[in-house]
């Protein structure tokens, strides 16, 4: 038994390792938790902390940045409760945000326009920088207020000394205070501007310069006429430079004549919007530098005209990639302008792939990029702007998706194994003629790979190896791959039969041992005594002849024939009686003493019987004849001869 | 003898009760398709009507038309990493999504620039439920419309190229480098990018920061519209042979699929031929062995 159970461990733990696979280290445990179970939390410092960044920014005059900070502040988890001290914090900051930035333009622009003489405007925009910062001034006790109103509601200000929510409290104070100091230098800064321009202002002569455009309102590519006069105190200004200029990047630089005046044609370019400024500039140089004042004349609006192009066009809602798509539309134009050898542009999420000239209406076939992923994407038609017909362009989706390919396959219904899966069959689509695709056979996790031959056809053979797992019903599957950029991979399904061979041979020798084994116990149940150990009945054991072959059960019944012998011939010689509850070895012992000198013998005798009786081992021969001659020894001692 | 022969028995009978527990009793693994607990991703097989695959071998021949995910808990083999390579040149979408496990081995061999940090990101003003679960923002214009994503004890990607950036976090989030929880100046401060997309050969790889965004109990914010949104119309396949199998269920699971995968071999199949005769033959060999 326990060599059977060793055997069956061994064959368990030979079948399982070679393929139980290596242990291999890797992290234990995905970092993750339940987030139900993971509690919320209000975490003060960073909060404080946050704020006392945007201060920083502030204070290192980045209000560009200060804002993002703020407004992704804004679209932060707000502690509960506290969304009102909030806000009152985030428009103090805001107010200072749009105060700062307008004092770093004005901070910025005064040089290059005291450099320019350009008094006017320097003093214009030290007056409003002014007024800004002592605006700002005015806030600091607001904004102080709001940052600690934050900090109490976050339990900030009752944190203990040196924890890390007070320590960020007390920055934020701190830079409020840092804040207040910055305000008071730039009006100290101003202070000093304004000297410079007062000085500027009484040193300098005042300049005028007029400008008057011969239309308000003009047509893309077309000269328009730009006059004026430059004067100091009602004196002209001759030989000087001036510049037109316009919010549409276009300057022209003239010299003013003899009266000051000057007159220049500016040619519209083709920006096709609504409108655009013009203003002129006279910059003092050389000796003037010294002796006038720059100036800007008043700013002119000019209306802009142009074509307008409209343009309609229509494509198929699905498409597939490197396969020709039709794009057909038409272009409109306003008034009587004739609308033909138009640029046409085709772009697919904004990267052109097709373009041509068209006129009014047009059909354009393009091939769409062949390595254009399936999904939705935008597809984008445009025409060039032409001379004062300004371009125009539609965007809409379009969905692109491979076509399907068709696998047919004919399948066997029953295939054997060991053996071969031969499969042959045909791919097609839709979408045209293929070339030859790959196609990949595959049954379980075996599979095998070939191409298809023109016309789509193909043949394959897949091994199908020694393995007692592929049996029965199974589903056998062909991938067809087309290399064509618009063609799915197609696939088919069979089903077929497997018949094992060898799971059929172990199936047949499980039979036959479970057979086997059937009739060894019917047998052993025919010729064997009883299993209780009972007092054997006499058997009458009949001479043998040594040339007949005995089987090991008929050993045993001799065994236990010549005990049962023996002891008939003890009962009748001690007088005793053998109760069904005494067992051979306990009968033994009763008799023993009054057996004398034959108890040897019968002790040999009962011995045998008991490995008749009970050992699993089969009896031989030698031993039968040795219990039938012990007996006959005991039999003949105890009554004077053979029983 | 009875009695031993009835232990034995026994011993067989509870032993085979076992195994069938075992193999029916859903999996507790993290990321296991069968899992409908909280870690599991039973919810997302469902949503994406995806197919869980057990080996990179089961990887279509023509993937254009798939989207595989790949949680890279397990070391990778070079000829899977060839795979994945092979998969990706020939057009699939291979969305990798990983924090602290081998995803910088698979980039690598991909010659991705790509990198995950494998450093924690935390973020203590913008999140989901603490500061273990920053919120992050869509910022390609694929994605732009989506709600944010929620992200579980995520990490940051690097060496993103822009053009490829999809997802970032806050300007508040930080590489906590000291693991004190806590923003200090040594900590890298965000924003970070979470997730990158790139081509390669003819396909698509999509880096994800987290791969706990698939979870059952993740399905919050944009996290399942954003796989949507890169899944496209793709078979959606999800590889479960490089999940962390560490649970003893796993491992029981893992255990029966090998003595069934090793039974049906030859070698295999002769211990079972062996086994079944050597019952019935034992009485022969005995008796030959006693005349002996």
């Amino acid at each position: 038994m326990r060599l059977r159970l060793a055997l069956l461990a061994l064959f368990l733990l030979l079948a399982v390792s070679p393929f139980a696979g290596p242990i291999r280290a890797g992290p234990a445990h995905p970092p993750h938790e339940d987030p139900k179970l993971a509690l919320s939390r209000r975490d003060a410092y960073h909060w404080i902390a946050y704020y006392g960044e945007v201060l920083d920014l502030l204070l290192a005059q980045d209000p560009d940045a200060a804002r993002a900070l703020l407004e992704e502040l804004g679209r932060s988890n707000l502690p509960l409760g506290l969304e009102d001290r909030l806000r009152r914090l985030d428009s103090s900051l805001l107010l200072a945000v749009d105060g700062i930035k307008v004092v770093q333009e004005a901070v910025e622009a005064i040089p290059g326009l005291l450099e320019s003489n350009r008094v006017a405007e320097a003093t214009q925009r030290f007056q409003s920088a002014r007024v800004t910062l002592l605006d700002l001034e005015s806030q600091i006790p607001n904004l102080s207020a709001a940052a600690a109103a934050v900090a109490e509601g976050l339990g900030a200000t009752r944190a203990p000394p040196g924890t890390r929510q007070r320590e960020a409290f007390e920055a934020v104070a701190d830079r409020t205070s840092q804040l207040l100091t910055q305000y008071q230098e730039g009006l100290r800064y101003l202070d000093g501007v304004r000297d410079a321009v007062q000085a500027l202002e009484v040193s300098l002569r005042p300049a005028t310069l007029g400008m008057v455009v011969d239309r308000d309102s003009a047509l893309v590519g077309e000269a328009i006429e730009v006059s004026g006069q430059l004067t100091s105190r009602d004196e002209p200004l001759p030989g000087r430079r001036v510049v037109v200029a316009s919010s549409l990047n276009v300057s022209v630089p003239t010299t003013t004549a003899e009266d000051g005046s000057f007159r220049v044609a500016l040619s519209v370019p083709y920006a096709y919007v609504t409108s655009f400024t013009l203003w002129t500039l006279y910059v003092p140089e050389g000796q003037d530098a010294t002796e006038y004042q720059g100036v800007a004349s008043a700013k002119v609006l000019v209306n802009l005209r142009f074509f307008r192009t409209s343009l309609e066009a229509s494509w198929p809602r699905q498409a597939h990639p490197g396969k020709p798509m039709l794009v057909v539309g038409k272009l409109v134009g306003q008034g009587e302008v004739q609308l033909s050898s138009r640029r046409l542009r085709l772009l697919l999420d904004g990267r052109p792939f097709a373009e041509g000239t068209v006129d009014s209406d047009f059909q354009v076939e393009a091939v769409l990029p062949a390595d254009a992923l399936p999904g939705s994407h935008r597809l984008k038609v445009e025409v060039d702007p032409d001379f004062a017909s300004s371009g125009a362009s539609v965007e809409n989706d379009l969905d692109l998706e491979l076509l399907p390919t068709g696998v047919q396959v004919g399948w066997p219904r029953v295939v054997l194994a060991p053996g071969k899966l031969r499969v042959s069959g045909a791919v097609s689509s839709p979408g045209g003629a293929l070339g030859p695709a790959d196609i990949r056979v595959s049954l379980d996790n075996r599979s095998v790979d070939s191409q298809s031959a023109a016309g789509g056809k193909f043949a394959s053979e897949l091994p199908l190896p020694w393995s007692l797992a592929l049996f029965g019903p199974h589903v056998a599957r062909v991938v067809a791959d087309p290399n064509e950029p618009w063609a799915a991979s197609g696939a088919g399904e069979g089903s077929l039969f497997v018949v094992n061979l060898a799971d059929v041979g172990l199936f047949l020798v499980a039979a036959a041992t479970l057979v086997g084994l059937a009739m060894r116990k019917r047998m052993r149940v025919a010729v064997a005594p009883a299993s209780t150990p009972a007092m054997p009945a006499p058997v009458r054991v009949e001479p043998h002849t040594a040339s007949v072959p005995q089987r090991p059960l008929d050993f045993r019944s001799r065994v236990l024939g010549a005990y049962a012998e023996g002891t008939e011939a003890a009962l009748r010689y001690t007088g005793r009686q053998m109760a069904p509850n005494v067992t051979l070895r306990g009968f033994l012992r009763e008799a023993r003493p009054a057996l004398g000198g034959t108890g040897n013998a019968y002790a040999e005798l009962t011995l045998a019987g008991e490995v008749a009786l009970y050992s699993p081992a089969d009896l031989s021969e030698e031993q039968a004849i040795r219990a039938e001659h012990v007996a006959h020894q005991v039999v003949e001692a105890l009554t004077g001869g053979p029983a | 003898m009875a009695l031993r022969n009835l232990l034995l028995a026994v011993a067989l009978a509870m032993t085979a009760l076992l195994a069938v527990v075992v193999w029916r009793y859903p999996s507790p693994g993290d990321f296991l398709s069968d899992n409908p607990s909280w870690n599991g991703m039973s919810d997302f097989i469902e949503e994406f009507h995806a197919r869980p695959i057990k080996s990179l071998r089961d990887l279509p021949p023509a993937p254009a038309d798939t989207m595989l995910i790949v949680v890279p808990y397990e070391r990778f083999a070079q000829d899977e990493l060839a795979s994945l390579d092979s998969f990706l040149r020939r057009g699939g979408t291979l969305l990798l999504m990983d924090d602290y496990g081998y995803g910088n081995e698979v980039l690598s061999y991909l010659g991705a620039p790509v990198r995950f940090s494998g450093q924690p990101l935390l973020d203590p003003l913008y999140t989901y439920r603490n500061e273990q679960f920053p919120r992050v923002q869509n910022v390609d214009a694929s994605v732009q419309d989506l709600a944010d994503l929620a992200l579980n004890h995520a990490t940051a990607l690097a060496d993103v190229p822009a053009e490829a950036t999809l997802v970032t976090s806050s300007s508040f989030s930080f590489l906590d480098l000291d693991g004190n929880g806590n923003w200090d100046p040594d900590d890298s401060r965000g924003p970070f990018p979470v997730a990158a997309r790139q081509r390669v050969g003819d396909g698509s790889l999509v880096v994800v920061a987290d791969p706990s965004i698939v979870i059952n109990s993740m399905n919050v914010g944009g996290n399942y519209a954003f796989i949507k949104v890169m899944q496209g119309e793709r078979q959606v396949l999800v590889d479960e042979s490089h999940l962390p199998r560490d649970q003893s269920v796993d491992l029981g699971h893992a255990m029966l699929k090998a003595v069934r995968r090793g039974l049906a071999t030859p070698i295999g199949g002769v211990g079972l031929v062996f086994a079944v005769l050597l019952p019935a033959l034992w009485p022969i060999l005995r008796y030959q062995g006693g005349k002996r």
